[in-house]
């Protein structure tokens, strides 16, 4: 399926990410660089590797939900 | 991303996973809908090591990033709401000040306890404040918690701009303990969203034909509506 939806880039670097626990409250979580431009200047100025998802958050139009 | 990705313009999957190398010119995977080439997320940790491995650090460890800030206020809540998150925003009707304010949050975002846990946003007009029910104007950081639909949110503290230091911290960690998530079944999240007209219009239209019928057929079974 095709989108021509206003996709957010959510890139996070791969610097020591601990794995998540479902037992940890709260659990360990990802942090994504909203930006595409911010986050692949970030990644070249520390030398590390990108981890690029894409999505709108929104379904079907409504938002809140991805 | 297109160009990035190698796909085709205007053909951009609605999701995109891929990893790429630190100048974002070489994709070190092929570019899919999700991680599930991996096939297990022991793999994928294995295999994110692996790649990771090839790249030296270019800072040291002190190294402290910026704040991961979502560009707008409205996407930020509405991003925080899909994600289940509570939201930051950091608020100064003085641009500079506002900066200085996020340079001196960065050690505090990245605590151990706290990175990842919240989303970010920061702004110099008033008028973005009005989205967070009470809003007093005052220029510090606002924790809010977003609504179902990310449309608007609740404030749980603010912190004065000149408070930050000494207590910004520890504001977000009580705000991350109280702050209980929704259970949202996808579904009725929709169903709901279009019952009560709750709808999102993206920056660049919509244009693929399969998605426009898709909101359609759903807008028609749920409301009646078309």
């Amino acid at each position: 399926m095709r989108f021509g939806m206003c996709l957010l880039p959510l890139l996070t670097l791969l610097v020591g990410m601990p794995p998540v626990d479902a037992e940890e409250n709260p659990a360990v979580r990802i942090v994504w660089h909203a930006n595409l431009e911010k986050g692949l200047a970030l990644a070249k100025q520390t030398n590390r590797p990108v981890f690029l998802v894409s999505g709108a958050p929104a379904c079907l139009g409504v938002p809140g939900i991805w | 991303m297109e160009q990035l990705l190698g796909v085709t313009d205007g053909t951009l999957p609605n999701t995109v996973f891929c990893l790429l190398s630190p100048d974002g010119k070489t994709k070190l995977t092929r570019p899919t809908r999700g991680p599930s080439i991996f096939r297990t997320p022991e793999n994928m940790a294995v295999q994110m090591k692996r790649l990771a491995s090839r790249y030296k650090p270019a800072v040291p460890n002190s190294f402290v990033a910026p704040v991961p800030l979502v560009d707008r206020v409205d996407l930020a809540m509405n991003v925080a709401a899909s994600d289940n998150r509570p939201l930051v925003v950091f608020y100064h009707p003085s641009s500079a000040d506002l900066k200085m304010l996020v340079e001196s949050s960065r050690p505090i975002v990245w605590d151990a306890e706290l990175a990842g846990q919240f989303m970010y946003a920061a702004t110099s007009s008033k008028e973005d404040l009005k989205a967070m029910v009470n809003a007093s104007g005052d220029a510090g950081v606002y924790i809010v918690e977003p609504d179902e639909y990310g449309v608007s949110g609740k404030i749980v503290r603010h912190v004065e701009w000149d408070e930050v230091a000494d207590s910004l911290n520890r504001e977000l960690l009580r705000a991350l303990v109280k702050f209980e998530p929704f259970q949202k079944n996808h579904q009725q999240h929709i169903r709901d969203g279009y019952v009560f007209g709750i709808e999102w219009e993206t920056i660049v239209p919509e244009s693929d034909p399969m998605s426009v019928q898709a909101k359609r057929r759903f807008k028609s079974r749920f409301n009646g509506m078309d």
